[in-house]
């Protein structure tokens, strides 16, 4: 490689990794175990779920949508799985429930969306506040336990020292890598966003297409709900509020945009990383968790300032 | 007449292309000057340096004497350089008023002048004897109509130097004939003019200065008094091309496609029109006349009120593209930009759009897509350095030619073409030309929608001929004429003969 390619490569780089790589420095000095095994294992296993949801919720930006449910969904989902273990059902029959549950209610966000051509705000919204409606009731707002040895082992089980939930997200993020690469599905998420009218005149049914979309991305909320409640040994539908937000932020630090179907998970992959260790970091360096939401709120925005200055410059 | 702007020298490249090289030409005030080439020859991009869209990669600009730099649109504006661009470039959901005004809002001290602006939109429309609501979003109007809005927005600046790139491609000849006139006005008050077409009998009508462009290089520039149409096409192609129409003869197949007495809006219900196998068919119209509207009927996006349509034998109720494609009809759309390609999909994902999902139920073939695009790049000889490159690089003509490998690709049976070869040279246009007519041979049939009426009158075996929503009459053989068309579409015969 000559010197240019090398500066080149280098500017190719999207921002989030040089904050990532300043960040990562600052916390080798602040944080005394920063580098310990244990504080790399913490991070993966608290940034699986997160991933799965957030690669969930760049396919509903990448069709120039946003998807506001898939906190509670997830929520939801770790309650089903929860509750249908504790009726007796085997664990895998009942994440396949909770994961077929998850699905639906993507489905029903698509119908919404693509059939009626109702706002993705609205929709999403509104589905997400029913399944956080519907969950409190069947639970009487009281969290489930999920004890079963099996579904626990998603949690805690490690294979060859490395955290089962890592392989887990790595194997979701390989799948979606094949169905964005090499299915129709992924050629009509960028043709959505990039120019609906004509991905329509192709002749391509585009509502059924974007209902598609919808449905992976509840699928994947659904995934990242199971994974939490093995974490927690429990369901309750409040567990995911919030996450939504986390996960739009994560699409948007990584580098995706809002508009134009411009965007990968790579790129999403990349904000979760650095979400994930903002967060850790600043706690292992003993900031207060009150200043710890100020800096993270902080620092979003500066990244995606600097981003956004960086692409308008290019 | 003084020169305002004059390039020195000028290089522009891109990754893999040299768009213009070593290019010195100048524009004087009170003139209009003709850029003329093949598709891909470097005029939009020679534009765009003017504009200040585009920074060259070498050389100089001068502009009233001064050497200047136009480091954006801004500045060129500022300047009093604006430009009509080839793509339209409204924003959809703002009204004809706002986009006219966009960022040169009328004030009333703090807050804007709604309706002064909206007067004088419709002051500036009329001119183009367009009266439409201009507090509609322009979404709902056709591309011709939108061509005509930005038309109008340039002049409301009033700028020194205006160029238009192919404003033409998409008018018919009422609206040419307006532009003219407004060009003659612009000439008189002094502003310079770059106009690009690629249209010839124009530029001979219009133009005082021809530059010619071949493959970026600056070929010559000449008064247009010593120029003919030939001598043009020569130089620009370096070769010469029949500028007439040939179709091989065909016998008139079974019928593919009949609409009976559709209604399309309440009240008119005349749209009865058939085609036949190896036939093409031309829906002849002034802008508005509603031929789009009865193209969108049959694909199943406009719902028909009343009627019915029969396609190969059988009664046809067209519901989506989607499922009119999988019988075997497709439409060429008019809106390459909005309708026609996905621009941040490299050539080959466009081409492979309308069929990829028929290859593919799970896994994508992208050896298959490659393939069939590089056979369609060299058949409609796209100019692209590759199959891999974004739809969006590619000059304007060779997106068309993508919309129409697009086509082609999907093996219909029923084509219609909606303002085929709109900005493609005439090299292009004669290749565009030669794939309709082998597609007829074929046993195909095609319903073919144009404003440029020569293109009609020679490509088509019958030709309906709309008014108002309406088909007013259906001219066959000897009857297709420039004249007889023009008459019907305008409407002089139609009150007369009371239909
Ligand atoms: N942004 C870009 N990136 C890469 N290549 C480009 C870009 N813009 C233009 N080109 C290339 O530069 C060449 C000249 O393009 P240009 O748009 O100026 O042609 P043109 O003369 O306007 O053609 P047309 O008649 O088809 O509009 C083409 O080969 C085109 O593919
Ligand atoms: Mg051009």
């Amino acid at each position: 490689m000559k010197r240019g390619d090398i500066v080149r490569t280098l500017k190719g780089f999207p921002p989030v990794v040089w904050m990532l790589i300043l960040i990562i420095c600052i916390f080798s000095f602040t944080g005394t175990n920063f580098y310990s095994v244990n504080n790399l294992l913490n991070i993966v296993r608290q940034a699986s779920p997160y991933l799965i949801l957030a690669m969930g919720e760049t396919l509903a930006i990448l069709v120039g949508g946003i998807d506001l449910s898939v906190g509670y969904v997830m929520g939801f989902c770790g309650v089903a799985v929860a509750m249908l273990m504790n009726m007796g059902l085997p664990f895998y029959v009942a994440i396949l429930i909770a994961l077929v549950i998850g699905a639906f209610c993507g489905f029903i966000n698509g119908l919404f969306v693509g059939k009626f051509k109702l706002p993705y705000f609205i929709v999403t919204y509104g589905t997400g506040n029913m399944v956080y409606g519907l969950g409190s009731i069947i639970t009487g707002g009281v969290s489930q336990p999920a004890l079963d040895r099996g579904f626990r082992f998603i949690a805690d089980g490690t294979l060859l020292g490395i955290p089962v939930v890592f392989f887990l997200a790595l194997i979701v993020f390989l799948l979606m890598k094949l169905l964005i690469k090499k299915t129709p599905f992924g050629r009509n998420l960028y043709g959505l966003g990039g120019n609906r009218e004509s991905l329509f005149l192709s002749g391509v049914n585009v509502v059924k297409a974007e209902i598609m979309v919808f449905t992976v991305t509840g699928l994947l909320a659904a995934i990242a709900g199971v994974i939490f409640a093995a974490r927690s040994a429990s369901g309750h539908p409040g567990f995911g509020i919030g996450w939504e937000f986390d996960a739009v932020a994560a699409t948007i630090i990584g580098g995706n945009s809002f508009s134009e179907g411009k965007g990968s998970i790579n790129k999403t992959v990349l904000g979760v990383i650095f979400i994930q260790i903002l967060r850790i970091g600043l706690n292992i360096s003993g900031v207060a968790p009150q200043a710890q939401s100020f800096l993270i709120g902080f620092i979003v925005v500066i990244a995606i300032s600097i981003d956004v200055i960086i692409q308008r410059r290019k | 007449m003084s020169e305002i702007i004059r390039l020195e020298h000028i290089w522009k490249r891109f990754t893999g292309v040299t768009a213009l090289s070593d290019v010195s030409v100048s524009f004087s005030s009170g003139e209009v000057h003709a850029l003329v080439g093949e598709n891909g020859a470097g005029k939009s991009t020679l534009i765009k340096v003017l504009l200040g869209a585009y920074q060259p990669t070498e050389g100089r600009i001068f502009y009233e004497g001064k050497e200047t730099v136009i480091e954006s649109p801004r500045k060129g504006s500022e300047l009093g350089i604006e430009g009509v661009h080839q793509e339209l470039m409204l924003v959809p959901y703002l009204s004809v008023s706002q986009n006219i005004f966009l960022n040169r809002e009328i004030r009333k001290g703090k807050i804007f002048d709604v309706k002064e602006m909206n007067r004088r939109s419709q002051e500036l429309l009329h001119d183009f004897s367009i009266d439409i609501d201009v507090t509609k979003p322009v979404k709902q109007y056709s591309a011709s109509i939108w061509k005509m809005i930005d038309i109008a927005r340039v002049i409301n600046q009033n700028p020194k130097v205006i160029i238009f790139d192919e404003p033409t491609a998409i008018l018919s000849e009422r609206e040419v004939d307006s532009l003219f006139s407004s060009i003659r006005r612009l000439k008189e008050k002094g502003i310079a003019i770059i106009y690009i077409s690629h249209r010839l009998n124009e530029i001979g009508e219009i133009a005082d200065k021809v530059t010619v462009l071949r493959d970026g290089h600056h070929i010559g520039t000449l008064p247009a008094s010593e120029l003919c149409n030939d001598d043009i096409v020569k130089m620009m192609v370096g070769r010469d091309v029949s500028q007439y129409y040939s179709r091989s003869r065909v016998e008139r197949g079974e019928e593919l496609i009949r609409l009976d007495s559709l209604e399309l809006k309440k009240g008119q219900h005349d749209i009865s029109l058939s085609v036949h196998k190896g036939e093409i068919v031309g829906l002849a119209g002034l802008v508005g006349a509603g031929r789009t509207e009865v193209a969108e009927a049959i694909l199943g996006i406009n719902p028909i009120l009343k009627g019915s349509i029969t396609y190969k034998g059988k009664p046809f109720h067209p519901a989506s593209p989607s499922q009119s494609i999988k019988k075997g009809i497709y439409l060429v759309p008019e809106n390459r930009k909005y309708q026609g390609l996905i621009l941040r999909f490299t050539v080959a994902n466009n081409i492979a759009l309308s069929v990829f999902s028929r290859w593919a139920k799970f896994f994508y073939k992208g050896k298959k897509e490659a393939t069939v695009a590089e056979n369609a790049i060299r058949k409609l000889s796209i100019k692209t350095p590759s199959s891999k490159q974004l739809v969006n690089n590619l000059s304007g003509g060779n997106q068309q030619k993508v919309v129409i490998a697009k086509a082609l690709e999907t093996s219909a049976e029923f084509l219609i073409f909606d303002e085929p070869s709109v900005g493609v040279d005439v090299g292009a246009k004669e290749e565009i030309h030669n794939h309709m007519d082998s597609f007829v041979v074929a046993g195909g049939g095609i319903l073919m929608i144009s404003s440029d009426l020569p293109e009609v009158v020679g490509m088509c075996d019958r030709v309906y001929v709309m008014y108002e929503g309406r088909i007013v009459k259906e001219l066959k053989g000897d009857e297709v004429t420039d004249n007889n068309i023009a008459e019907y579409m305008l409407g002089s015969k139609v009150a007369e003969a009371g239909i």
